[in-house]
C-alpha cells in the first residue's frame, strides 16, 4: 500500500505540474468545493481508483507480462498436469489387478530353498525376470539367481549347450528348436508361459498414421521387399496424408538375436533380410522406443512391455483391406492382434516327475500372485490362470505349498 | 676362377628350393585355412583396446558435448519465453545435468565415470523423453531438448561399446531398466549413480573391466600411481576451466527460485496491480485537468462578478459622494 502510494506520488510528480497536487486525485464530481480538500488525502483516495475498472480486461493482460498468469493464479496447473501424466503412464491397470487375483498365493517352503540358478535369453523379459528374482531372493535369501539378456536365440543356444538352467524366450519355440534342444541335452523340453506380450511397431506419439499393413511392414523393413513393388522410403508412401510428407522414416530395431525381431520377420518378411538403409540397431528394447519418443519420423520394433507415453504402438492388419488391430490387452489376450506372443521360460528335465526343485519352486513363485504382480508391473500382461502347467502341482486352498 | 664342387652347389640349390617350397606351402596353407599366426588374435584385441587416457578423454569430451547439447536446447526453451516456471525448470535441468556430468567427469575412477554418465543420460531419457514430461512442461519448445537428450544417449552408448563387450552392455542395460521399473518416479535422475542402480553383479562388472576383462586396457601396476596422479591433475584443470561456463546458470537458478517463492509472487502481484494503477493515472490526470480548468473558469467568473460588483459599488459610491458633495455645496451657497 505504501509502495503504491509512493509510486502514484512519483507518477504525479512527473506529470504536468499545473495539475499535480495529491488532493487533485480525490474529486469524482468536479465540484469546486472538493477541490479544496487538504493535501495528504491520497491514501484515502486510492480505493476509489482501483474500484473503478478503467483499464479494459484485454488491455490488462499484457500488463501481466512481468508476472505470468500461471505463477499468480494458475501455479498449480503445471503440477496437476504432471501428476495426470504420471498417472496416465502407470502401466498397472485395474484390468491387470483382476487377472493377478486369479492366481494362487505363494507360501514359502518350511525348509528354505538354497542354490544358484542362471536364466539367459530375452531382452524383453529381462526386467520382468530381474524383478521376480529380486522378490524371490527376499523369500529365499540363500538362492542366487543370475539373469542375463541378449535375445531369445541366445537363451536357446545356452540351454542347448547346458550353460543355463532356464532360457527366457519371448516367442513360441519352433518344432525344430525343441527337437534340437532335446537332442543336444538328451532330455525332454518344457515350455512354461509366464506372461503375455506382443511385438509392436512404434512411431512417435504425434505421428497420426492410422495403421500399417503386413505388406507395408515388408516394404519398409525388408531389403528384398517381396510383398511390394518398390521399397517404402518415405512417410507419404505409407500414408498419403501424412504430415511428415516425403521425409525418410529411420528404422530402429533390436539385435538380430532378439525374439521380438525374429517374430516380426517371421510375420511380415519370412526368409528375408532387414534392410540396411537408415537402419539402426539399438543396444536394448527400451532404447528402440526411446528413439521413437524422441524423433518425430522414427519407426521402431520393440515389445509391448516397453511402451511409453511419447511412443505409439501402431495398429496392424494382416493384409490390405483387412481391419487394423491395435495392441490392446483384450486383443493380445484373445490373439486377434497379429503379433501377440507368450513370454516363456524353457528348461529341460528327464520327465515331469524329475523337474529340479529349484526350477519348480521358482516357476510356482512366478505363477503366483507375487510373480504375476511383477509381470504386470514390468509392463507385461499377466498369464491366463487357467494355463498353469499340471507338473507344477495343484495349489491347496489357493496357495502354492 | 674358383670352381665350387658340383654336388655341394646342387645340394645347396636343392635345399634352397625345398625351403622356398616349404615356405610357400606354409604360407598357402595359412592363407587357405584362414587361420592367423599365433598371437594374431591377441594383437588385434590389444590394438582394439582403449587405454585409460583415451577413455578419460572420451569421457571429458562427452561431458563437453553434453554441455553444448543442453545449452543449445535450453536456449531454445528460455529465449523469449515469458513463462518463469518453464524457464526455471529448464534452467534447473541444465544446471543439474551439466554440473552432474562434470562432477562425474572429474571423479577419481575412469570406468566409474563412464558407467555413471551412461546411467544418468539413460535415466534422463526415461524421465524426460519417454514419459512425455518434457512436452507437458514446455510444449512444442521441448522438441529440441528431447532430441538432444536422445543424441546424448546415443553418444554415451557408443563410447561404452568401446569399453564393454556386448554381453557386458546387455548387463548394464538390464540393470538400468530393472532399476527404473522399480523406481520410475525418481525425479533427481541427474544425481543417480551406477552404484545405486547396479546390484552386486553390476559392481563386479566394473571390477572386471578395471582388471582388463572388457575392452579397456588393464593398468600397468608399475606405472599405475604415476598415471593416476597425472589423470587427477588433468581433472583439476578440466574442472576449473569449465566452472565459469555454468556459474551464471547458478545465479539464474537463484533468480528464478526467488521469482517463484510465494512472497515474491505476492509482491509481484502487488507490483502488477500497481502497474495497472499507474496505467490509469494519465486518464485520471485528464479528468483532474478538466476539473481544475473548470474550477479556474468558475473562479474567473467569480472574480469577474466580484469585480463587476465592486465596480458598480465604486461607481455608486463615487456617484453618491459626488451627489452628496454637490448637495452640501448648494446648501452652503444658499446659507451664505
Amino acid at each position: 500500500m505504501i509502495a503504491a502510494t509512493i509510486l502514484i506520488s512519483l507518477a504525479f510528480m512527473s506529470s504536468d505540474a499545473t495539475a499535480v497536487t495529491p488532493a487533485a486525485v480525490v474529486p469524482q464530481t468536479g465540484s469546486t468545493t472538493q477541490s479544496a480538500a487538504p493535501a495528504g488525502s491520497a491514501v484515502e483516495a486510492k480505493p476509489a481508483i482501483t474500484a473503478q475498472p478503467v483499464v479494459p480486461a484485454d488491455r490488462a493482460a499484457p500488463m501481466t507480462g512481468l508476472v505470468p498468469k500461471a505463477l499468480i493464479n494458475g501455479g498449480d496447473a503445471l503440477a496437476k498436469s504432471l501428476q495426470d501424466l504420471a498417472e496416465s503412464g502407470d502401466v498397472y491397470s485395474e484390468e491387470f489387478s483382476a487377472m493377478v487375483e486369479q492366481f494362487p498365493s505363494y507360501a514359502p517352503r518350511p525348509v528354505p530353498m538354497t542354490g544358484a540358478m542362471r536364466i539367459v535369453g530375452s531382452d524383453t523379459m529381462g526386467p520382468l525376470l530381474s524383478n521376480i528374482s529380486i522378490s524371490y531372493q527376499v523369500v529365499y535369501p540363500d538362492v542366487k539367481i543370475n539373469v542375463d539378456q541378449g535375445g531369445s536365440l541366445k537363451g536357446i543356444v545356452a540351454l542347448k549347450g547346458g550353460r543355463c538352467d532356464m532360457a527366457s524366450v519371448a516367442r513360441d519355440l519352433t518344432a525344430q528348436e525343441v527337437t534340437d534342444i532335446s537332442k543336444a541335452t538328451g532330455k525332454q523340453v518344457f515350455v512354461v508361459p509366464v506372461a503375455r506380450g506382443a511385438v509392436c511397431v512404434y512411431v512417435n506419439a504425434d505421428n497420426p498414421i492410422a495403421g500399417m499393413t503386413k505388406e507395408q511392414c515388408n516394404g519398409l523393413f525388408s531389403i528384398t521387399h517381396s510383398m511390394t513393388e518398390a521399397p517404402i522410403m518415405r512417410w507419404n508412401e505409407l500414408d498419403s496424408t501424412s504430415p511428415l510428407g516425403n521425409t525418410f522414416p529411420p528404422l530402429y530395431i533390436p539385435r538380430s538375436t532378439s525374439g521380438t525381431l525374429q517374430l516380426f520377420i517371421e510375420w511380415c518378411m519370412p526368409g528375408e533380410q532387414i534392410t540396411t538403409i537408415g537402419r539402426y540397431t539399438e543396444p536394448g528394447p527400451s532404447s528402440v522406443v526411446n528413439a521413437c519418443c524422441a524423433y518425430p519420423t522414427a519407426v521402431g520394433i520393440s515389445g509391448y512391455a516397453n511402451r511409453q507415453a511419447r511412443a505409439r504402438a501402431v495398429p496392424l492388419s494382416i493384409g490390405a483391406g483387412q481391419p487394423f488391430i491395435a495392441p490392446t490387452v483384450a486383443a493380445i489376450c484373445d490373439g486377434t492382434y497379429p503379433l501377440a506372443r507368450p513370454l516363456n521360460l524353457v528348461f529341460v528335465a528327464t520327465d515331469a516327475q524329475h523337474i529340479p526343485d529349484g526350477i519348480r519352486e521358482f516357476l510356482r513363485f512366478t505363477l503366483a500372485e507375487d510373480g504375476q504382480d511383477m509381470a504386470a508391473m514390468s509392463g507385461n500382461i499377466p498369464m491366463d490362470a487357467g494355463r498353469i502347467p499340471e507338473f507344477l502341482g495343484t495349489p491347496v486352498k489357493g496357495v502354492w505349498q | 676362377m674358383m670352381a665350387f664342387p658340383g654336388p655341394l652347389v646342387q645340394s645347396r640349390a636343392k635345399s634352397c628350393a625345398i625351403a622356398l617350397l616349404a615356405a610357400l606351402l606354409t604360407a598357402g596353407c595359412a592363407s587357405g585355412s584362414g587361420k592367423s599366426k599365433p598371437g594374431e588374435a591377441a594383437r588385434i584385441l590389444r590394438d582394439q583396446r582403449i587405454t585409460r587416457a583415451q577413455l578419460e578423454e572420451a569421457s571429458n569430451a562427452f561431458a563437453d558435448r553434453y554441455f553444448s547439447l543442453m545449452l543449445a536446447a535450453s536456449e531454445r526453451i528460455i529465449r523469449g519465453n515469458n513463462d518463469i516456471q518453464q524457464c526455471r525448470i529448464m534452467n534447473g535441468l541444465r544446471l543439474l545435468g551439466v554440473s552432474s556430468m562434470y562432477d562425474i567427469a572429474t571423479s577419481p575412477d575412469t570406468v566409474t565415470q563412464l558407467v555413471d554418465q551412461l546411467v544418468v543420460v539413460t535415466l534422463q531419457n526415461y524421465f524426460w523423453v519417454d514419459t512425455g514430461r518434457a512436452q507437458t512442461i514446455w510444449g512444442p519448445r521441448a522438441q529440441y531438448l528431447v532430441e538432444n537428450l536422445r543424441r546424448a544417449r546415443e553418444d554415451i552408448w557408443t563410447i561404452a561399446a568401446r569399453v564393454f563387450t556386448d554381453e557386458q552392455l546387455e548387463e548394464l542395460d538390464l540393470s538400468i531398466a530393472t532399476w527404473w521399473s522399480r523406481r520410475g518416479g525418481t525425479e533427481f535422475v541427474a544425481y543417480v549413480r551406477f552404484s545405486e542402480v547396479a546390484s552386486v553383479k553390476g559392481e563386479a562388472l566394473v571390477e572386471t573391466i578395471r582388471d582388463g576383462g572388457g575392452l579397456l586396457e588393464p593398468l600397468d601396476r608399475a606405472t599405475e600411481q604415476v598415471q593416476l596422479a597425472n589423470l587427477a591433475l588433468d581433472r583439476a584443470f578440466f574442472w576449473s576451466k569449465r566452472l565459469p561456463l555454468f556459474m551464471n546458470w547458478q545465479a539464474e537458478a537463484l533468480w528464478y527460485d526467488m521469482l517463484v517463492m510465494p512472497d515474491t509472487q505476492r509482491l509481484l502481484a502487488s507490483v502488477d496491480v500497481m502497474s495497472q494503477s499507474i496505467a490509469i493515472v494519465p486518464e485520471r490526470m485528464k479528468m483532474v485537468n478538466a476539473t481544475v480548468a473548470g474550477a479556474q473558469d468558475t473562479a474567473r467568473d467569480l472574480v469577474d462578478r466580484i469585480f463587476h460588483r465592486v465596480l458598480v459599488v465604486l461607481i455608486v459610491v463615487l456617484v453618491g459622494t459626488f451627489v452628496i458633495m454637490k448637495w452640501r455645496v448648494s446648501r452652503k451657497e444658499a446659507a451664505s
